[in-house]
């Protein structure tokens, strides 16, 4: 049933694109985030470790390849964000693209700072940072806390979302979770000790520059070079984000003239308005539907028999195609959370797996027709 | 009465916040110094420090001795204090617009701004560590909290178990958050003005979720099914929006003025903000008010009722002398006026809640039981009922929830005015089991107040509760119709009352009792006077009292009922009337013979389940029996066929053979079985259906007939023939003997 047209191996390419960067990302930031929790025992534990768990992500190779898996994500990103029929369907969502767009214009100051001053040969290392800090400059510590919340807070929230609609991930979850809150909390108390040795030093930070190989020493810091890419940066991302966000209002403020009557079957009947999906209605209206990768087209349970409609019903894209053919290939089966509502009509369907549905239910929950074990 | 919720629910938020202020916890002190300690051991040492101690002390206890102010005192000294508040008042709104230029001020001389900005950066991280944890504890109670909302509830109890159940996990949640933000803030020592403002905030963000879980549970906005009260959905998220936004402004208000006026040691600029602060709260919840009352009347789609009119004008008055009180500085009389002000509507809102969860369970409970035709007009008139109130005479109740409802509304009412008096106890500081336990007369009267207080509470609930379960049994006996019999709760007519009366009495005495003793009058007299009384009496009215525990006995053993067939020793006859003494039996000739209990060792029923009558036949040693089978049997068919008495024949009439041979005849048995009380009809019909078939067929009964056998016959002259006929005639009559007497039977 794989039938592999251009159109979806794009689709699929870009998700796949997404996922990857996603999760080395996530990858660098777990172990930024475990050096960080070195601050626990001191500041030069946390110095003997960097070259192990930071250094190595951000070499010469390493470091552009970080950026560019950045980019990546950052792009396709807000290229999700936009085309995403709805962000407020669940508070996990929501979360979820905030925090996905508040990560460049907080992580600017802290990238760019340490990247540049690297390049200009000054030593960066963690008893420098954390007296900026936590001393010199608590307005940028409280930055890095933020920032640390939320990229772990957006990382998280992604790589569950995509663990939890894969059918074989239902008994890895529950040993996931206590890590994925471990991780942060320890590095964040590591942090906060680092802070108070700090505080008790009460010592500046010493920005020292290493001379080149040839004895030279570097130029000076070009400070004020810093600050205007940082603000570059900071000003350009947000205004990104907002342009994100503009498009999608003015696209569904074009979008809703209607009202689509939906009859679920043994369940009710709901008006809502045209121009957002058939998910997203049912969140709308308090009217539980399963939905475990939260409306992202991939777990399948969504999905609703079209028992009738009188209104012409989007053709199947390449991405819910592909799902629909590794969990059920019956005809006219639809995923809710792919089905936008664009005309004025009446629909009537059926759901497939009951609102509670989870993987651990095997395949007895399924009220109609048990799902395919994916490969 | 929905408006009620919501003051309640301020009400509960500024508890909170009050006590929240108390928990403040003082700054740790340094321990003094070893030059410290020798200094202090030296100026005990000194003659002079000693005896200026040893006077204070003697003046202290001459104080102490002295009695403590009167009513005139305290009076004056409460004006005093208003007139002084009212001069601070004034010096704190010439102050007013200072507070911020203040506030910033000693802002910046207690934190420098890297402090600040340190101070939010370990929120930030507490927060996080307390998020982060509830976020675990959630993936795991996740999936039993969706099935708890998903899972269809059909009656009151399963709502309430899945209510609580999912405020059981949101407030496990919650505990996890304080823990693992609170916890984790705790673990470090911090300068004392940035604990303050952390604790502050911490327990801001904490206390505004625990009321949202509070309101999640009694309103459950998003979910219909288990929310326990009976609103609907728009009305839900309005009210727990508004209130959530009401009292969550009480808190912040509360947490600002304590921060500020520790931050500013209790200035006038500290005052001002406050009360500028509590009248922000005040138009606020003037504003919510008005708004509210409207936008219900809306979503009910009519205009405001008298009632609801009413409401807002208690409410609007109790918060605005409220806050004369918060600013005058009398919170004790702000907390009474607020108690005071909420317990009537809060006592007729509980009232309302009550009766609608029983309206609603009762609803429940009979659309799962087959329905009834009584049903709707018997809901209808409940619910007209419970506009008025409790006191009316209801319609009969149908269900067995009916007779908790006033139980429930009691113990509701109940448990209200203990909390409140407590609360006010408490907030009066009064130590009112102390004061009772002083010797004074204040002290005695506190305590008979509230011993004949609980004392008159607790008989009244179990009066009600007594009293309304013998009235539904009373109600649910519907007397037999003339010539039918009675069921098994014929009695109950007969005991209930006599128990309900016994109770009364009873309770009456107890309380009158432990009144009388609390006040201090000596209640042993009177109870050894009523046991010796009790004794005489008993004495004297032996047989009496012996008649009637007998009788109960004899009820409760459900010996006989009205109207049935009884023999007692000698005596027969129906059971016409149960006394509590004795019983009144009518012979069925018309006769009436009363007997007490007492006088009862035994007795027999005829009236219970089922009657078997034998009935026997004497036909001649030549009778086809097999014939007499035959007919007996068609004789019991037409028996039962009867219309008048057919019914009530069990097993109709059937031939058991022949039971006996005697000298002349032998002697044929049928029997059949009846109710009660048809035996004697079906009796006089099978004797006469029975002669008649055999006399139709041939079969004659058996007569006496002595045969005399004479030697000699022929020889005797028929003077001769006459006196032997004559002998024989004697003789047969003397083996007859006289004649029975007839059986006494109806």
């Amino acid at each position: 049933m794989t039938s592999s047209s251009p159109a979806r191996s794009r689709a699929q390419l870009i998700r796949q694109l997404r996922a990857i960067s996603g999760l080395y990302l996530l990858a660098y930031v777990t172990m930024h985030l475990l050096n960080l929790s070195l601050g626990l025992i001191s500041i030069d534990a946390m110095d003997a470790a960097r070259p192990y768990l930071s250094g190595v992500w951000t070499g010469p190779v390493t470091g552009n390849l970080l950026l560019l898996m950045l980019l990546i994500h950052y792009v396709l990103g807000l290229w999700a964000t936009y085309c995403r029929p709805s962000l407020t369907g669940t508070s996990q969502d929501l979360v979820q693209a905030l925090s996905g767009l508040f990560v460049i214009p907080l992580l600017a100051i802290h990238a760019v700072g340490v990247s540049m001053l690297k390049l200009s040969g000054v030593v960066v290392d963690y008893e420098t940072l954390n007296r900026l800090f936590w001393l010199t400059n608590p307005g940028i510590g409280l930055v890095q806390v933020m920032l640390i919340s939320v990229v772990w807070v957006h990382g998280c929230a992604g790589f569950f979302i995509a663990l939890r609609a894969r059918p074989g991930m239902v008994n890895v979850l529950p040993w996931l979770y206590p890590i994925a809150v471990a991780v942060p909390v320890i590095a964040l108390l590591g942090y906060t000790q680092a802070g108070r040795i700090v505080l008790a030093e009460g010592l500046e930070p010493v920005y020292e520059q290493v001379p080149n190989l040839d004895g030279t020493l570097p130029d000076v810091v070009p400070y004020a070079r810093i600050q205007q890419i940082t603000f570059g940066v900071l000003w350009g991302s947000v205004a990104l984000a907002a342009l994100v966000l503009l498009a999608r209002a003015l696209r569904s403020w074009l979008a809703r003239p209607g009202q689509v009557d939906i009859e679920t079957l043994g369940i009710g009947r709901i008006t809502v308005q045209t121009g957002q999906s058939m998910l997203d209605a049912f969140r709308a209206e308090n009217q539980s539907h399963a939905s475990l990768c939260s409306g992202r087209g991939r777990c399948g349970t969504c999905a609703v028999r079209v028992l009738s409609s009188d209104v012409d019903l989007p053709p199947i894209s390449p991405l819910e195609q592909a799902t629909l053919d590794r969990t059920t290939a019956e005809p006219g089966i639809r995923l809710a959370c792919q089905l936008p509502l664009h005309q004025s009509g009446t629909i009537e369907v059926a759901p497939l797996f009951p609102p509670d549905y989870t993987f651990e239910h095997g395949t007895e929950g399924a009220i109609e027709r048990p799902i395919k074990a994916s490969a | 009465m929905r408006l009620g919720l919501l003051a309640i629910g301020a009400l509960v938020a500024s508890l909170i916040a009050g006590s929240m202020a108390a928990q403040e916890a003082p700054a740790p002190t340094p321990a003094p110094s070893a030059n410290d300690l020798h200094e202090f051991t030296r100026l005990l040492a000194d003659p002079r420090i000693q005896k200026w101690i040893a006077d204070q002390a003697n003046t202290a206890e001459v104080v102490d001795r002295s009695q403590p102010p009167d009513l005139r005192e305290d009076l004056v000294r409460a004006v005093d204090e208003t007139r002084g508040r009212l001069v601070e008042l004034a010096a704190a709104w010439r102050a007013l617009p200072q507070i911020g230029k203040v506030f910033a001020d000693r802002w910046r001389a207690a934190l420098s701004p890297p402090q600040q900005l340190r101070g939010l950066t370990f929120v930030m991280i507490f927060l996080f560590v307390g998020a982060g944890l509830e976020w675990l504890y959630r993936q795991y109670t996740n999936p039993l909290k969706l099935r708890v909302e998903l899972n269809p509830v059909t009656t009151v109890r399963q709502r309430v178990t899945a209510g609580a159940l999912r405020a059981l996990i949101t407030v496990g949640g919650l505990a996890i958050f304080a823990l693992g933000s609170i916890g984790a803030f705790a673990a470090f020592s911090w300068p004392p003005m940035l604990e303050t403002l952390v604790l502050n905030l911490l327990v801001v963000i904490f206390t505004v979720r625990a009321i949202r879980t509070l309101l999640v549970l009694f309103l459950a906005p998003n979910v219909q099914e288990l929310r326990l009260l009976p609103f609907g959905n728009r009305l839900a998220r309005h009210l727990s929006l508004t209130v959530l936004g009401l009292t969550g402004l009480y808190v912040l208000s509360a947490s600002l003025s304590d921060i500020y006026a520790r931050l500013t040691m209790q200035s006038v600029h500290a005052l001002a903000f406050s009360v500028a602060l509590a009248t922000v709260c005040l138009v606020a919840s003037y504003a919510v008010l008005f708004y509210s009352f409207r936008r219900v009347a809306a979503m009910n789609g009519q205009t405001m009722t008298r009632r609801a009119r009413l409401w807002r004008v208690d409410l609007l008055v109790v918060l605005t002398l409220a806050y004369l009180a918060l600013v005058l500085d009398r919170p004790a009389l702000m907390w009474t006026i607020v108690l005071l002000g909420l317990l009537v509507p809060g006592l007729v809102l509980l009232r309302d809640w009550v009766d609608g969860a029983f309206d609603r369970a009762k609803a429940e409970a009979m659309a799962l039981e087959p329905a009834d035709d009584s049903i709707p007009d018997d809901a209808e008139t409940d619910a007209d009922l419970s506009e008025y109130g409790d006191d009316l005479p209801q319609s009969p109740p149908q269900h067995p929830y009916e007779s908790y409802r006033p139980l429930a509304q009691r113990i509701v009412r109940f448990i209200s005015i203990f909390a409140v008096g407590i609360a006010l106890a408490l907030i009066w500081d009064l130590r009112l089991f102390e004061r009772a336990a002083a010797p004074t007369f204040s002290g005695r009267l506190v305590r008979v107040l509230i011993d004949s207080a609980v004392a008159l509470l607790i008989a009244d609930l179990i009066w009600v509760w007594a009293r309304s379960a013998i009235d539904r049994r009373m109600d649910a006996y519907v007397p037999p119709e003339p010539g039918t019999a009675p069921g098994p709760e014929a009695r109950m007519a007969t005991l209930l009352p006599l128990l309900r009366v016994t109770l009364m009495v009873t309770l009456l005495a107890m309380v009158t009792m432990s009144i009388l003793s609390s006040m201090g009058v000596n209640i042993a007299p009177i109870l050894a006077g009523a046991g010796v009384v009790g004794i005489a009496i008993g004495f004297g009215a032996q047989s009496l009292v012996k008649d009637v525990v007998s009788g109960i006995f004899f009820l409760i053993d459900d010996a006989f009922r009205v109207g049935e067939y009884v023999e007692i020793d000698q005596l027969r006859g129906t059971v016409e009337r149960i006394s509590i003494r004795s019983l009144q039996l009518r012979h069925h000739r018309g006769a009436i013979h009363t007997l007490p209990y007492g006088e009862l060792r035994h007795l027999t029923n005829h009236s219970r389940d089922w009657v078997i009558m034998k009935l026997e036949f004497r036909v001649p040693f030549d009778t086809d029996l097999k014939l007499v089978k035959k007919l007996v049997k068609k004789v019991g068919e037409q028996l039962k066929a009867n219309e008048f008495y057919g019914d009530g024949i069990i097993q109709t009439l059937k031939s058991q053979g022949v039971r006996r041979m005697e000298e002349f005849n032998m002697v044929v048995a049928v029997k059949f079985m009846t109710k009660p009380g048809e035996q004697w009809l079906v009796r006089r019909d099978a004797y006469m259906l029975v002669r008649d078939a055999f006399e139709a067929n041939g079969i004659r009964m058996a007569e006496r007939n002595v045969k005399v056998e004479v030697a000699n016959v022929e020889d005797m002259t028929p003077e001769e023939r006459a006196a032997v006929a004559g002998a024989a005639q004697q003789a047969a009559e003397a083996q007859a003997g006289p004649p029975k007497p007839i059986p006494d039977e109806p």
